[in-house]
């Protein structure tokens, strides 16, 4: 049991930070620039990834056993584009706000490389409840990410916090799309230095755990029959 | 290869697999489609609580195409607002940018009902945004330029139009520096939605007596046929003739032409007869309406009562004319209106011309 | 006429550059412009992609889909037309010519998933001209001929900004950077630099 949690943790962590779609592996590129402007916008997105990668990874990996190996490209853009298509559909019936402002990168989500990525990398191969944590760890991972870029846009591009209007300037550099490049880049290379900061700090300290023990007892004097060999 | 063994292949097998995954999804597709249907109605509720920030119920009026479209623009969806009664227009102002225009929903604020016939116009409610074709700076029109329409009721109510010109004194002027042109196709869109509430929707003042508005008293008059061919002169067009024989005046409603960028000013002229008729002067004008004349709040009444001071020059068949450089009696200008003078002239003109023409029975 | 054609090229080239301004093909951009050479060879195999796939789905849509009202199946149609067109592609240009094949061949797999192709296709499901052409007057309608143009010109404009950027990293290569700014966050903030290049066209 103990066991198992720590298999689904590890998945999930891989998801969320160790493979960070968007900060680490720097997929989906496109929607993450295109749809940041905004905190909300970028929430939106991501979550819309995020339940598209849930449902197209566990209707893979339910049907990874059926699925002939030739056809299984097709297969799955086949699938992904119908979760697409019926996330659009309930999109434009009961959130309509976020549809318009989604525009073209709505339809977009089916191209959307992390999607497909995790498809072939990991439902395909995996049992249902692993795609699906998988999904939304990956989904939530990306979802992070956007919305933090998506927050440090709206701030210095207009002053305001998920629309609420907190300060009183506006910076047009990050509303258009030179700012979102920026913004982008600058965010990588803190998680590049934060994440290499923090394995160097792990690192260390089981260095350190391996180290002390052997102070405490001093190491066994060399065999002289193997010094001789 | 046998058919047998055909479909036992495992190209077979990947055929078939994809192709049951296409219909399936196809069908789900299908359904979900038909589930999550979203019918006009829902698309026009949507945009409509969208531009009051609630939901309200409304019903389309059915417009005529002659009815659609006035000087100003197109008319291109009018609806009652049953929860407050009002009216809500989109509406397309052309003039813009390269031609362009914007389209706007405007929603005019009135009383009484169209069944009723006191329908009274009171001012507009709200202007919002719709959609542009061509203009690269219509994000220039801001939050204040919008709410403009709708803080000048009192002007609106009395029957004005909006203008957007640089440099316009007019209170209903209503611009943004730098966006002029889409100022001008803005200001359009809301003066397309006033001018088909007045004329479509508004029958009930048409019908009121417009000369006892004017005398602002009951008096006994005869409405007299226009005659087509004298209708129209050089000076102008005469809307309306009146004979009121207690008072031994006869009412003109003409409008001049040759205002401001081809634009014309409407108004009443009572002019005094002898029997006969022989016209012996100009009793009193009074200013109705204008079309694209931005300095016409200029004109103080006194360039009015000009008129009425020159009955003997009038008596003897003169014409005014608006000439910023003469001193002659019958030059009446106001100095930074002149074109505006001049089309006022005009409709003065017109009315004397007319009178002569037409009415005015042989040699005095 | 020719004032249309002219926007049309201005807006797909620059001011509503595919990479630039519009953030569709990122991935190619980001990992195929590390050299000049290879950057002109998918900046090519794109724009060809591209006038093929809206030769095939603009009519598809508005004389097919339109018709039968199943413009809800639009993308797995349009995904499908793209897939089939650069496999087909693929092994024409390896029945044609083996050395075109060896220097843009190995990009035409990754066309498949490039959200230029699908995203030009979506653009141009408009009935005016101006839903996708900045700056031009309403009531053109779009036909055939326009969005084959657009598509052209959006290749060209997407070519441009692959060689610019291959330009730019050659030389970035040899230059010192702090090392977690090394790789994608100094292309980045080096696209941010031609995205206000870019700009600038579309406040013309």
């Amino acid at each position: 049991m103990n066991q198992k949690a720590r298999h689904y943790g590890k998945i999930a962590y891989d998801g969320l930070i160790t493979n960070n779609a968007t900060f680490k592996l720097v997929l989906g590129t496109c929607a993450t620039l295109g749809m940041s402007t905004s905190a909300v916008n970028s929430f939106g997105m991501g979550l819309s990834v995020t339940v598209v990668l849930l449902l197209s990874n566990v209707l893979i990996s339910l049907l990874r056993k059926i699925i002939p190996n030739t056809v299984r490209i097709p297969a799955f853009v086949v699938i992904i584009a119908t979760m697409v298509t019926l996330l659009r559909m309930v999109l434009e019936k009961y959130i309509p706000s976020l549809y318009d402002s989604m525009g073209v990168f709505l339809p977009l989500i089916v191209v959307n490389c992390v999607i497909l990525g995790r498809a072939e990398a990991f439902a395909s191969k995996n049992p249902v409840l692993d795609s699906a944590i998988d999904g939304v760890a990956t989904g939530l991972g990306l979802t992070c990410a956007l919305t933090l870029i998506g927050i440090i846009r709206e701030f210095f591009g207009s002053g305001s916090f998920f629309g609420i209007k907190v300060m009183d300037f506006s910076i047009g550099f990050f509303t258009n799309s030179a700012g979102a490049f920026f913004v982008y880049g600058i965010c990588i290379a803190l998680f590049v230095l934060i994440t290499n900061q923090a394995e160097k700090a792990s690192r260390a300290k089981r260095s350190r755990a391996l180290r002390i023990p052997s102070h405490a007892e001093p190491l066994p004097a060399p065999d002289a029959a193997e010094e001789v060999k | 290869m046998t058919t047998k063994e055909f479909f036992k292949s495992n190209a077979f097998k990947s055929l078939a697999v994809l192709i049951a995954i296409v219909l399936v999804a196809g069908a789900l597709l299908a359904i979900f489609n038909d589930v999550l249907y979203i019918s006009d109605e829902e698309r026009l509720r949507r945009t409509l609580s969208a531009i009051y920030g609630q939901e309200v119920t409304a019903e389309e009026v059915t417009l005529s195409e002659e009815e659609r479209h006035n000087n100003y623009g197109d008319v291109n969806a009018a609806y009652y607002i049953a929860d407050d009664g009002n009216y809500l227009f989109q509406t397309t102002g052309g003039g813009g940018y390269s031609n362009g225009s914007v389209t706007l929903w405007t929603v005019i604020a009135c009383t009484g009902t169209r069944e009723a016939g006191n329908l009274a116009l009171t001012g507009i409610d709200r202007v919002v945004y719709e959609s542009n074709s061509g203009q690269t700076l219509i994000s220039s029109l801001d939050d204040d330029f919008y709410a403009f329409f709708a803080d000048n009721d009192a002007l609106v109510s009395s029957g004005g139009y909006f203008t957007a010109i640089n440099g316009g004194t007019g209170d209903l002027n209503n611009f943004v520096l730098n966006a002029t042109m889409s100022s001008y196709a803005a200001s359009n869109a809301v003066n397309t939605a006033l001018a088909c509430f007045r004329t479509v929707f508004v029958t009930a003042d048409e019908e009121a007596d417009p000369v006892e508005e004017y005398y602002g008293e009951s008096v006994a008059y005869e409405t007299l046929t226009v005659s087509e061919t004298d209708k129209t002169n050089k000076y102008g067009t005469v809307d309306a003739v009146y004979f009121v024989a207690d008072k031994g005046q006869y009412l003109f409603r003409t409008t001049g032409t040759g205002g401001f960028q081809d634009g014309t000013v409407t108004l009443w002229t009572a002019l005094t007869a002898d029997t006969g008729p022989v016209l012996t002067g100009i009793d009193k004008v009074v200013y109705i309406s204008n079309t694209n004349q931005s300095w016409m709040d200029k004109i103080e009444a006194s360039f009015y009562d000009n008129f009425a001071n020159r009955d003997a020059l009038v008596a003897d068949g003169g014409y005014f004319f608006a000439d910023k450089n003469s001193s002659d009696e019958l030059n009446n200008v106001t100095i930074g209106a002149s074109r505006a003078s001049a089309a006022a002239c005009n409709a003065v003109n017109a009315a004397l011309a007319y009178f002569r023409s037409a009415l005015a029975g042989g040699e005095a | 006429m020719a004032a249309t054609i002219l926007l049309i090229v201005i807006s797909a080239v620059f001011s509503q550059n595919f990479i630039l301004v519009k953030f569709l093909g990122i991935c190619p951009f980001l990992g195929v412009s590390k050299k000049v050479n290879s950057a002109v060879s998918m900046g090519i195999a794109v724009t060809l992609v591209m006038v093929l796939a809206t030769l095939v789905t603009w009519p598809l849509y508005f004389y097919i889909m339109v018709p039968l009202s199943i413009e809800y199946l639009e993308i797995i149609f349009f995904i499908f037309v793209i897939a089939a067109l650069v496999q087909m592609l693929e092994k024409i240009i390896e029945k044609l010519s083996p050395a075109l094949y060896r220097s843009m061949g190995i990009y035409l797999p990754l066309i498949t998933t490039n959200c230029a192709i699908l995203g030009v296709a979506e653009l141009l499901l408009v009935n005016d001209l101006s839903g996708v052409v900045t700056g031009i007057e309403a009531g053109i309608s779009m036909n055939l001929g326009f969005a084959l143009l657009y598509a052209l010109f959006a290749g060209i404009g997407f070519t441009l900004a692959m060689v610019l950027m291959g330009g730019v990293r050659e030389k970035m290569e040899k230059l010192p950077v702090a090392k977690c700014m090394k790789g994608f966050p100094i292309t980045m903030v080096a696209a941010s630099f031609m995205a206000m290049a870019f700009y600038v066209f579309a406040l013309l």
